[in-house]
């Protein structure tokens, strides 16, 4: 790699960093009650970067929140509460009080009646108990070939509906924050990044991940082909099943048991970047509730999931 | 501005292989996982389907046409990376398209070589010239149908280079290519030895620099949002235009308050940040600063006005209200606003003009528009992101459309907003008469300042008020440090323009005597102006006749001295097209005279 490529990279970053600070700026703006959904994943962890950047010295004007599924890694836990505390944040955390109460898990009501409930319900029940009128994500249009239609400023009416074709034009650094009574608004500042971006500007700015993107050896199962990672003793083994030590590592974190863990050895950013420059498998490979129909993500979306 | 990053909008008419040729450049340059490329492959024959890779949306399968731009990152041999935004063909999605030119630094146009040029091709090739995207390459796609046929191409070629005469781009580059068999789209074709080895791949490569607009440069900075840490104030924005360094003086708008930098993150600390940076910065001085203001630079004119001649794009079903009150919104300013008059509506495939109608959707036209207080809105031509505003339904939340704005209008409602109590409308009353300005162009020796002299005695023993802003003396004071040049004539004519402006706000009426041989400075002149306030006049005059009278002997000493940049002779005279009022001036100044009084006398009060 030569100097010019490196130097290349840095304006490329330098570029996506402006842009996505612009945005987060005038949703804190334009906006009167924004709020960022925290994924704990490693495009959360750049956006709640960029926002701190945004407004420093000043602290970041607006609340933090999680939907916990009551599924993810523990890891994940552990460090969203410890970058919380760190950085002062006002974190919100919310989970659906039916689902918890009925034990909604993804094997008594399917992964899909599971994700409905327990994320896509819950997202749009703690957006509307926080009154919040846009809401700031990490989605990239890279992932996936519906958000590649994405608006960077997204409109959702009543329900948190996303109705693709009525969307707002955006043209230049001018956004419709005009809201009819019920309509909310989706902010995605990395919308033009994509995932090799996001690593290296983890690694530019020295960020801190959850340490599951790094290979270790793990207990995990193989199912369907793929591997899961057994994160406690909630997962139901089948008959002559056990959990296999294996060296994995995420591409991508969700909910443990619908994520799928890769072989791959990479154990620090620079090998993270390095196996994600010759890799030619698209980074939601890994997620299980993706894979259900050809537009699967589409209509998720459609029923409010982020 | 830095070019790691390119954006380029990829456009056409429907069926012209948009998604073809973008899913192979996809493709073949490793920018795609496998994955998704097997995702994509015919359950038939297991070949991919390009064009399913970019239609992400399910309408759009179903339909098998694009809807809306997608998105998609493009890696470039040379390790830069540009962001494909592959936009709608359908004429009823024409606003997608235009958003999606609104961010591009360069065009790729594709058009069926099989069919041709279409109406579609010209109308997108018009949104890019509008848009302000300089630099398009013109993919002639499908070749192989065509069997690879150079004439074909040369065809479409020479027709393309004609019809877009008309716009502004700097570069225009045509490649022969077909998605389907992949020649020149990444690699050279083998079909087409007879084409230049390029591929349009290698074209996005190669160019590195990219013009956006033409202005001076000085800074824009749209206050975004204030904070205050400790006791110090942080102003946030995106920089629009220019470049701003600690120590520099800046004033702030509206009040043009002035302050000096103190310091600059950019979003780390830095001594300066310039174009498209997202920067704090802190004054030496507490300024009352709020979002919609903004940071200009010490120098340099600041067209704020509440009306604002523009270019404006149609993008709602519903057709524009001239009654209505719309939102405008130009970064962080929003500002109710009416589009007071449409002076035409332009057919952007054939340039003809229509008058007297409303803009409807996916329609282009000229406009003015006036907002509730006045704006800061740069020519659109010098400062995209201080130019462009988009207006929104107060009812539907909707945004209706976008503008471009040409430069501000002056209006006597301009001269009230400052409190002055008398006005433009007031002195009018006083003179019983609607005052506005006559321009007198033609030939030297073709009667101007004769006619102009003659009007004026008449005007005299009427009682109506009036004066001539001549030529010879304008060029004797106002543009003394003036030469002949073409630019020199033009900031002639600027100021010409400029002074006119405010005697006519004074309430006179204004006669302009200037020989003025450009079109497009004369067009620029009336621009200034509010339909209906100012008259080109014609002295039509051949110029055999006006060298026979040479009243200043000037044809005479030209002929003698060929350095001289004489109008008529040295340099040519552009005959207005369509002038207000054209006068022989042939036949007796009487005749011209009653002509323009008729005119006068119809504005009475």
């Amino acid at each position: 790699m030569n100097a010019k490529t490196i130097n290349d990279e840095n304006a490329v970053l330098d570029a996506l960093e402006a842009e996505a600070i612009w945005a987060i700026r005038e949703a804190a703006s334009a906006f009167q009650n924004p709020v960022i959904l925290y994924s704990i994943g490693k495009d959360s962890t750049v956006l709640l970067h960029l926002a701190v950047k945004a407004f420093a010295p000043a602290p970041v004007p607006f609340p933090v929140l999680h939907i916990d599924t009551t599924w993810k890694f523990r890891e994940m836990i552990a460090f969203r509460d410890r970058i919380a505390r760190e950085n002062n944040l006002n974190l919100v955390v919310y989970t659906n009080p039916d689902g918890r109460d009925d034990k909604i898990t993804p094997f008594t009501h399917g992964s899909d009646e599971y994700t409905r409930l327990m994320k896509t319900v819950a997202l749009r029940a703690a957006l509307d108990a926080g009154g919040y009128d846009v809401a700031l994500g990490g989605a990239r249009r890279d992932e996936e070939r519906s958000r590649a239609k994405e608006r960077m400023f997204s409109l959702r009416e009543p329900g948190h509906a996303w109705d693709p074709s009525s969307q707002r034009p955006e043209f230049w650094h001018t956004v419709n924050s005009t809201l009819k009574p019920g309509q909310t608004m989706r902010a995605f500042p990395i919308s033009n990044w994509t995932e090799l971006d996001v690593w290296k500007y983890i690694r530019r700015e020295k960020l801190e991940v959850v340490p599951l993107y790094f290979s270790a050896e793990r207990p995990t199962i193989e199912r369907n082909g793929q591997l899961i990672m057994i994160d406690d003793d909630r997962y139901p083994l089948e008959p002559g099943e056990s959990t296999v030590m294996r060296r994995i590592r995420f591409r991508t974190l969700g909910c443990y048991p619908l994520t799928a863990a890769d072989e791959g050895e990479a154990a620090s950013l620079d090998e993270i970047i390095d196996e994600l420059s010759r890799s030619t498998t698209s980074e939601r490979a890994g997620r299980l509730i993706d894979g259900k129909g050809a537009s699967s993500m589409e209509r998720k979306k459609h029923e409010g999931y982020f | 501005m830095s070019d790691a990053l390119v954006r380029i909008v990829v456009c056409g008419a429907v069926d012209d292989g948009k998604s073809t040729v973008l899913g192979r450049l996809l493709v073949e340059t490793n920018s795609i996982p496998l994955d998704e490329i097997d995702n994509t492959r015919r359950l038939s024959n297991g070949e991919v389907d390009f064009s399913q890779l970019t239609d992400g949306l399910e309408s759009e399968r179903e339909q098998g046409i694009t809807i809306d731009v997608a998105h998609r990152h493009v890696y470039l041999p040379s390790g830069r990376r540009a962001i494909l935004a592959d936009s709608p063909g359908h004429e009823q999605y024409t606003r997608n398209m235009a958003v999606a030119a609104s961010e591009a630094d360069m065009g790729i146009l594709l058009v069926d070589a099989a069919k041709g040029v279409r109406d579609q091709s010209v109308r997108h090739a018009a949104i890019n010239s509008l848009m302000g995207v300089k630099h398009i390459v013109v993919a002639v796609n499908k070749m192989d149908a065509v069997g690879f046929d150079q004439a074909v191409f040369d065809g479409i070629v020479d027709e393309l280079t004609r019809r877009f005469e008309p716009f502004d781009f700097d570069d225009l580059t045509f490649v022969p290519v077909s998605g389907l068999t992949g020649d020149n789209v990444t690699r050279p074709s083998e079909n087409m030895a007879w084409s230049e080895k390029v591929t349009i791949l290698s074209i996005l490569d190669q160019k590195r620099t990219f013009v956006h607009s033409a202005g001076d440069g000085t800074l824009r900075l749209p206050v975004q949002f204030v904070s205050k840490a400790g006791i110090v104030r942080w102003y946030s924005g995106t920089i629009a235009r220019g470049t701003v360094s600690v120590g520099d003086t800046i004033r702030v708008w509206p009040a043009l308050t002035e302050a000096v930098v103190m310091g600059i993150y950019a979003p780390n600390e830095a001594q300066s940040a310039s174009e498209e940076q997202a920067v704090h910065i802190t004054l030496d001085r507490e300024v009352d600063i709020s979002r919609g203001d903004v940071i200009v630079g010490a120098t340099g004119d600041v067209p704020s006005s509440r009306a604002h001649l523009a270019e404006m794009v149609w993008i709602d079903t519903k057709p524009l209200d001239t009654q209505a009150s719309y939102i405008l919104r130009a970064g962080p300013i929003s500002v109710p606003a009416r589009v007071e008059t449409v002076r035409y509506v332009r057919d952007i495939t054939t340039g003809e003009q229509a008058r007297g109608r409303a803009l409807e959707v996916n329609e282009i036209g000229r406009v003015e528009i006036v907002t509730d207080r006045p704006i800061l809105l740069d020519p659109y031509s010098e400062s995209m992101h201080t130019g462009g505003f988009i207006l929104v339904d107060r009812l539907s939340a909707m945004t209706v459309a976008a503008g471009m704005s040409k430069h501000p209008l002056v209006r006597e409602s301009d001269v009230v907003k400052h409190d002055f109590a008398v006005g433009r409308a007031e002195r009018e009353v006083l003179n019983g008469l609607r005052s506005c300005v006559l321009w007198l162009t033609g030939l030297p020796g073709s009667g101007k300042s004769t006619v102009a002299d003659e009007l004026e005695k008449t005007l005299m023993t009427m009682g109506i008020r009036s004066t001539t802003l001549d030529g010879d003396t304008v060029r004797s004071t106002l543009s003394e440090d003036l030469g002949f040049s073409p630019e020199d004539r033009k900031e002639n004519v600027r100021r010409v323009a400029r002074v006119a402006e405010l005697m006519m706000e004074a309430g006179l009426v204004v006669i302009v005597s200037l020989v003025s041989p450009f079109r497009e400075d004369r067009e620029m002149a009336k621009e200034r102006f509010a339909e209906g306030d100012f008259f080109e006049v014609f002295v039509d005059t051949p110029l055999e006749v006006c060298m026979q009278r040479d009243p200043k002997g000037l044809y005479a000493r030209s002929q003698a001295d060929t350095s001289m940049q004489m109008t008529g002779v040295g340099q040519g005279y552009e005959a207005p097209i369509a002038a207000d009022v054209t006068l022989d001036g042939t036949q007796p100044v009487s005749d011209s005279v009653q002509t323009l009084l008729g005119l006068i006398l119809a504005r009475r009060i």
